[in-house]
């Protein structure tokens, strides 16, 4: 029974390092959601930080404001 | 909201390179390191194209793929970032990048090859939002701060296009449509010549000759 136990014990011992690896495909901190903001003065004024919706829609507007000229010629 | 992206129109780019230098600015890259760079074809010949090229922030990234150390992780925007501390300058995902984004600055006496550093598409890095040890890594977080890349931001006659995938391709595709091709693009006669340009509107009395044009 020790002998069994011993052997066992033995075996866990050995092929611990063949154990699966982590298989996520980021390291480190990933970070938190970029709609948080970063609580600065350089902040674009038009959303509200923590709202998510917010932060997607100002970034929709910004994008048409500042790209596309066809929404003021047209 | 879709992947966040990039896209340069080659009928629009002047190759004045405002968005290298409002990356260089915005980011304080070091020298010999240039997250975006212009790059023309055909330069000098009629008809040369020039485009933007920097990180495409690729859906599905071989940098990301080939990486020994795993220091790449996509946002939930679909950009695509790197954690320096991670980094270890081996260069693998230099040879399998199509665009040439990653980027070693030299570091040291000897010019050793520093951590790789690449366009975030102003979206910092995993230090914390708008920190200063983010600024020192990775540049300034835009995204964060509710703005877009100043790249395309910058941009002077608006061919490069930065933001979410859905409105960018809207924006290129009305362009197109309304632009036409060729000799229908606005200003095609005044660059390159035409037996229109210069002439008065048809049936209006013509107040001097009209020159012939080449």
């Amino acid at each position: 029974m020790n002998a069994r136990l011993a052997l066992m014990a033995t075996a866990l011992l050995l092929l611990s390092a063949c154990s699966e690896p982590s298989q996520e495909l980021h390291s480190g901190n990933v970070g938190k959601p970029y709609y948080d903001g970063t609580g600065s003065n350089f902040m674009a004024a038009g959303w509200k930080p923590g709202d998510k919706n917010s932060w997607q829609q100002e970034m929709k507007t910004r994008t048409q404001r500042g790209q596309n000229e066809y929404t003021r010629v047209y | 909201m879709a992947r966040m992206k990039f896209v340069c129109d080659a009928e629009r780019c002047i190759e004045c390179n405002s968005c290298v230098t409002a990356c260089k600015n915005e980011h304080e890259v070091p020298w010999g390191v240039n997250r975006r760079r212009v790059v023309t074809l055909n330069d000098g010949v009629p008809g040369e194209k020039s485009i933007s090229v920097a990180c495409m922030h690729c859906s599905d990234a071989p940098c990301m793929a080939v990486c020994p150390v795993n220091c790449f992780y996509r946002t939930d925007e679909g950009v695509v970032l790197h954690n320096k501390d991670t980094c270890i300058g081996c260069g693998y995902c230099s040879y399998a990048c199509p665009f040439g984004a990653p980027q070693f600055p030299s570091e040291g006496n000897f010019g050793v090859r520093g951590k790789m550093d690449k366009c975030t598409f102003c979206a910092g890095g995993p230090e914390e939002h708008g920190s200063a040890a983010e600024f020192e890594k990775y540049g300034r977080n835009r995204l964060a701060e509710g703005k877009l890349p100043a790249c395309a931001e910058m941009c002077s006659t608006k061919a490069l296009l930065a933001g979410d995938g859905d409105v960018v391709a809207d924006i290129f595709r009305t362009r197109v449509v309304h632009r036409g091709k060729g000799a229908e693009v606005w200003g095609w006669g005044t660059a390159y010549g035409s037996q229109q340009a210069g002439q008065p509107p048809a049936g209006q009395p013509q107040s001097q000759p009209a020159k012939a044009k080449p």
